[in-house]
């Protein structure tokens, strides 16, 4: 399922394209999975055909999608083609935890609430594998 | 007078067009309101009072026509106005009927979502691929159409004509027919395919009688479109097309073009209404699933 906020202060294709994410991170999206044709989760999110449409292709141009002919948008791939060298992709998503961490201190969570929240986030993703790693 | 053909069009007259006139007003009647302000009782009364003025004008309108055209017809007009007065039913339905429908039921529109569902839930099955006609739903589609046109084709090796007004008026007779055969075939898959895409919002949970309930809808939906417009459409066609190229007597084929074709209309009427209830009731349930959804977050943890 997907599933979007109108009251959020996130704009509603970066919300679509987190979600979509989330479910490829997680497995339940796997390689060669059809996802519903843009007006139809358009429909159903009651929002505008373009922002579906700019999500699937934000993530088609990311190498996660791709459009088949007679089945419409597919999952491609489950791992992101890189934008860049490996040092910079890792600098970036350092740079995305960092800012997550310091929205959960600032909102009042404690240490231990935090590697909580991290670690069920992680047993999601991973399986628990993490665990044993 | 009493030919059969002015019997059973009386008939129909007489029962199907108040039928179809009082059909708006009775739903709005039946249906009650739920979770509605003060303002908003306030305005259903009001909008109700317009639908019955409405109707109450267009029976009258339909029976003054009826009655009247017995002894003025009026080049036809009157008579017309009478066989055809179910139209009305459209402007009530749509225009005065349904508003209040969403009032009392608390939908903003026909997706379900009211302004202040601000979290929106979307399934990932494509519905493209869920759609209930199958390969032998179309071959019968074929076969009511290739069957139309065999019997007004057949004409030409049935006898010869006895004049080229006759064949003439075969031929336009035969492309008309084509013409709105091939139409109906070009349009009838794009309108299906659309509703496989009509709006179904999940509530958060996942709840799997929601989406039973959308899947036996969409299936009725699209099942009975198909039969009215793929296969009964292009049956009463071909009749009244067939009637008229064998018999030469155009009378015959009107009626059966006017009585066919509004069956056929009050049937899609009827059914859009009954659809519309169910789609309703859909919406209901999804706004209580969402109701018992925020009293558990919001409960005591």
């Amino acid at each position: 399922m997907i599933v979007v906020s109108l009251s959020s202060q996130v704009p509603l294709h970066d919300q679509i394209v987190a979600e979509l994410r989330r479910l490829l991170a997680s497995g339940k999206l796997v390689a060669g999975d059809e996802l519903p044709p843009v007006r139809q989760l358009a429909n159903d999110l009651g929002i505008n055909l373009n922002t579906v449409a700019r999500a699937y292709r934000e993530l088609t141009d990311a190498g996660l999608l791709a459009s088949a002919r007679g089945r419409g948008t597919v999952v491609l791939s489950t791992t992101e083609r890189p934008s860049g060298r490996p040092a910079v992709e890792r600098k970036r998503i350092e740079v995305s935890v960092a800012a997550a961490l310091a929205d959960a201190k600032i909102a009042g969570m404690s240490l231990a609430d935090t590697r909580t929240l991290i670690e069920r986030q992680l047993a999601k993703l991973w399986n628990q594998t993490y665990i044993n790693a | 007078m009493n030919d059969p053909a002015s019997v059973l069009g009386n008939l129909f007259t007489l029962i199907f067009v108040p039928l179809m006139l009082l059909m708006p007003l009775l739903v709005v009647l039946f249906v009650r309101t739920r979770d509605a302000t003060p303002a908003a009782h306030a305005l259903i009364r009001a909008r109700t009072i317009v639908l019955l003025l409405a109707t109450l004008t267009a029976v009258t309108l339909w029976f003054g026509s009826f009655l009247l055209s017995r002894q003025y017809p009026l080049g036809g007009v009157l008579p017309w106005v009478a066989r055809m007065g179910w139209m009305m039913f459209f402007p009530l339905w749509f225009v005065l009927a349904t508003p209040i429908l969403r009032a009392k039921t608390g939908m903003a529109d026909e997706s379900g979502f009211r302004p202040s569902d601000s979290v929106r839930i979307a399934g990932l099955v494509n519905r493209a691929r869920k759609s209930p006609l199958r390969r032998s739903h179309w071959w019968m589609f074929a076969l009511a159409a290739i069957a139309g046109l065999a019997a007004i084709s057949a004409r030409a090796l049935g006898a010869p004509f006895e004049n080229d007004g006759l064949q003439r008026a075969w031929l336009m007779q035969l492309a008309g027919y084509a013409s709105q055969v091939l139409l109906i075939a070009a349009i009838l898959p794009w309108v299906l395919r659309r509703m496989l895409l009509e709006p179904e919002p999940l509530d958060a949970a996942g709840n799997p009688d929601l989406a039973q309930m959308y899947d036996s809808l969409r299936d009725a939906k699209i099942l009975g479109l198909f039969w009215m417009l793929g296969i009964a459409m292009p049956l009463v066609f071909a009749t009244a097309f067939s009637v008229m190229c064998w018999t030469g007597i155009g009378e015959y084929a009107a009626w059966i073009g006017a009585i066919g074709g509004s069956c056929i209309g009050i049937a899609g009427a009827g059914f859009g209404v009954v659809m519309g209830m169910r789609r309703m009731r859909i919406a209901e349930f999804k706004r209580d699933l969402d109701r018992q959804a925020r009293a558990n977050s919001s409960g005591p943890s």
